[in-house]
């Protein structure tokens, strides 16, 4: 079959969050748009569907509500594991599902494994993302310049401020503008977010109140409410108007990640859905891009070719290809790489890769846990998964030596790190052999004092972190699985360093115990000057196909445009050159919707 | 065992009383459906199925006051019946069944959650004052002030 009837401007790969976004933009301009999404269709069941998964798996992951797709797979976080040296014998490739059920998606090369996953639907990973919006701070712009490691972004704050706002008014953002200027955070005059913060919880409020005069590398360790993409109380908006988005006010699930059952939280279909009632967008389900079509002459995309399929294990049941004026790959950070690396197989360096840049660079929020029982309850496992965190640690001249982090306040006591209240329930019961009041009473006692911080530390782009098709493994329609190499540098240890002493000086001054048990996810084992740690993958996944003022060590413009092919744009957050500290997500749209506006004027 | 001697021996394991665990208007039908995956064939041999019976009827024909320390010695004491018994503490708690045919944390394991409506009626979570993870019949920031943990009944003697 080949979508050959219809003329389109604009070909988007992917249905997630930065190609809904493209889509919704370009739409509502009057273009017309094809997206070719891999995963099942959007439905108005989908979120009871996925609820009643989740409700019945034992394992509460990210991943826990949708179900695996061999035909447009993606990696779980039950498969991040530690990597042996020799590697352990894996499941023969050749068994499709067996293997992807038994090693994962991935093939992990290591040294270290990579600890972040994501998924392949319509709405993408922003089903289950934690609502997080922060800003960057100016210097995150230009790391390089300032300190000396890693490069500079092409553009600078000012040139994302409004694309800022435009990205918080689509989702929804609930925030505090004055709380928000940290590090030379600016906002346009009079501005404000569409509703107001999300009220702290009962420990976002005593640690405010407890580390208000706690100084860590100059910096104050002030707490502040975390903007967040899930809905509060409207704002009046600057043109007079109440903010209203239509959905429901959060009422604290506990359950951001791995999915909100009211939608309370903004997710990409809900842009998507925008995009689709323009009249001017089409999509194309279970369709999965197999090659982008390079004319030799030109260089220009002439076409993407696809595979489609009916059931998730069944086989291919067709195949064609589309085509439009322009191309816009927004398929996530991983997938994007392996389509442009496994693409125009003449080129054996893959499209869009004369920088030899193209699935390199790839990086995360490794993220430090640091939890514990605090003087007197807390009373978590309430609330929005987390309200609050401290942003002052996220600059200072420190980042010329080490990785700043910034440090997310979890509300859902120990369950990241320990998997609570299961483990301990069951040590309760099983071993201390506990009943009745007695039970009651010791639950009562330990888990009304949990808490737990996470330090999501910041990664400099590094050529040995990489992505490559993998010339041995398949998924179910024959396409190469994600071969990912993968490590820590000193940078970043350096930062998880730092962060194990900011823990010692926060418990101190808390007067909390900390629990120093190995966490539930251990994949992420590493040592440093003598010192044991464990990292954990924040799903944070950045710096693939990275942008830049340099043809020669870049692969887009600011813009997102390629500087090979003039008709690609290549959106998500594959574009950040560098991590910073703050979860990506916001940034990834403010730069999707700057993407649109220059792919707009190309077309006029 | 019938629906109440199961909600009476539930009610000594949990330290939930009656109208958590058997209410007059159950539209939840908990302790039925435990009770059901309890006697699930090939889940517990009927044998020691019968045992536990057994010893909650000469249990509950004591004192009610003796119950707990009859339990605790009689059932939790008892190396066949302690891992029975445990099972269903977990199902009230955590709406989970796991696997008695493996060690405990053996993987793979038939660990199942007894269903959607078990995973929301766990009373781990209500123990400390919270709800299930996904699962909330809060109003927008009740996660502001502290909550009202459920009283415990005061301990048998």
């Amino acid at each position: 079959m080949s979508n050959t009837a219809k003329q389109y401007d604009v070909i988007i790969v992917g249905g997630g969050w930065a190609g809904s976004a493209m889509a919704y933009r370009l739409g509502e301009a009057g273009k017309k748009v094809l997206i070719l999404e891999g995963g099942i269709p959007l439905q108005s069941n989908n979120r009871e569907d996925f609820m009643e998964t989740f409700f019945l798996a034992m394992a509460k992951t990210p991943e826990a509500p949708y179900v695996q797709n061999y035909n447009s797979p993606r990696p779980s976080v039950l498969d991040i594991k530690q990597i042996t040296h020799p590697p352990a014998p894996s499941v023969d490739c050749a068994h499709v599902a067996e293997s992807i059920d038994t090693d994962g998606y991935f093939i992990q090369k290591g040294p270290m494994p990579f600890g972040s996953t994501y998924e392949r639907l319509a709405g993408g990973t922003s089903w289950h993302w934690l609502g997080t919006c922060l800003r960057l701070v100016p210097n995150d712009f230009k790391m390089y310049t300032e300190y000396g490691v890693g490069v500079d972004w092409p553009i600078t704050y000012d040139d994302l401020s409004d694309y800022y706002d435009q990205a918080e008014l689509e989702i929804g953002v609930s925030a505090d503008v004055e709380e928000q200027t940290v590090h030379g955070i600016t906002f346009s005059e009079d501005y404000v977010y569409p509703m107001k913060r999300i009220p702290p919880s009962v420990l976002d409020q005593i640690l405010t109140t407890e580390l208000k005069d706690v100084v860590i590398d100059g910096n104050v360790l002030t707490v502040t409410g975390t903007p967040a993409g899930r809905n509060g109380e409207s704002n009046i908006m600057k043109d007079g108007t109440i903010y209203n988005n239509g959905r429901r006010l959060c009422q604290g699930n506990t359950n951001c990640t791995p999915i909100c059952p009211i939608q309370a939280k903004y997710d990409a279909t809900i842009t998507l859905s925008k995009a689709l009632e323009t009249g001017n967008v089409d999509i194309m389900y279970q369709t999965v891009a197999s090659n982008i079509q390079i004319d030799a002459t030109t260089k220009e995309v002439t076409g993407i070719d696809y595979i489609q399929y009916e059931t998730r294990t069944g086989p291919a049941t067709g195949k064609g290809t589309v085509t439009g004026t322009k191309y816009v790959i927004a398929a996530h950070a991983i997938e994007a790489a392996k389509l442009l690396l496994m693409s125009n197989k003449q080129i054996s360096t893959g499209i869009a890769n004369s920088s030899g840049q193209v699935g390199k660079n790839l990086m995360d929020h490794p993220v430090k846990l640091s939890w514990g029982s605090m003087p007197k309850p807390v009373y978590p496992f309430r609330g929005p998964l987390s309200t609050s965190g401290i942003e002052t640690t996220r600059d200072g001249s420190f980042r010329s030596e080490r990785a700043a982090y910034r440090i997310e306040i979890g509300n859902e006591g120990w369950n990241w790190p320990t998997g609570a209240p299961y483990t301990q329930v069951q040590n309760y019961v099983g071993k201390m052999g506990l009943m009745g009041t007695a039970l009651r009473q010791q639950i009562i006692t330990d888990f009304t004092k949990q808490f737990r911080l996470g330090f999501l530390v910041e990664q400099m782009p590094s050529e040995e972190n990489y992505i490559i098709p993998s010339p041995t493994c398949s998924d179910n329609l024959g396409l190469p699985r994600p071969e990912i190499h993968y490590n820590l540098d000193e940078y970043t240890r350096a930062g998880f360093k730092a962060a194990a002493e900011a823990t010692g000086i926060i418990f101190e001054a808390l007067d909390a115990t900390e629990d120093n048990s190995t966490p539930l996810g251990t994949g992420g084992f590493f040592q440093y000057d003598g010192e044991n740690y464990y990292s954990e993958g924040a799903g944070h996944v950045m710096g693939t196909h990275r942008m830049g003022n340099d043809p020669a060590t870049s692969v887009t413009d600011a813009d997102l445009k390629c500087w090979d092919h003039d008709n690609l744009y290549l959106v998500g957050c594959g574009s950040f050159p560098t991590t910073a500290t703050a979860n990506p997500t916001l940034t990834m749209m403010a730069l999707a919707f700057k993407s649109a506006d220059a792919l707009l004027k190309s077309l006029a | 065992m019938n629906l109440e001697q199961f909600a009476a021996l539930s009610q000594v394991l949990t330290g939930y009383g009656q109208e958590a665990i058997l209410p007059k208007l159950d539209t939840q039908h908990q302790a039925a459906e435990y009770l059901a995956t309890l006697y699930t064939p090939g889940l517990v041999p009927v044998a020691t199925l019968q045992l536990l019976t057994d010893t909650w009827n000469t249990i509950s024909a004591m004192p009610q006051p003796t119950y707990e320390m009859q339990v605790k010695e009689q059932i939790m004491g008892n190396t066949e019946l302690a891992p029975v018994a445990k099972n269903i503490i977990y199902m009230w708690f955590l709406g989970i069944w796991y696997d008695l045919t493996v060690p405990p944390g053996t993987s793979p394991n038939k660990d199942f959650v007894v269903s959607a409506q078990a995973y929301q009626n766990s009373l781990v979570w209500d123990t400390m004052g919270a709800h299930p993870m996904g699962y909330s019949e809060g109003v927008f920031g009740y996660w502001n002030t502290p909550p009202v943990i459920p009283p415990l009944h005061p301990p048998i003697q």
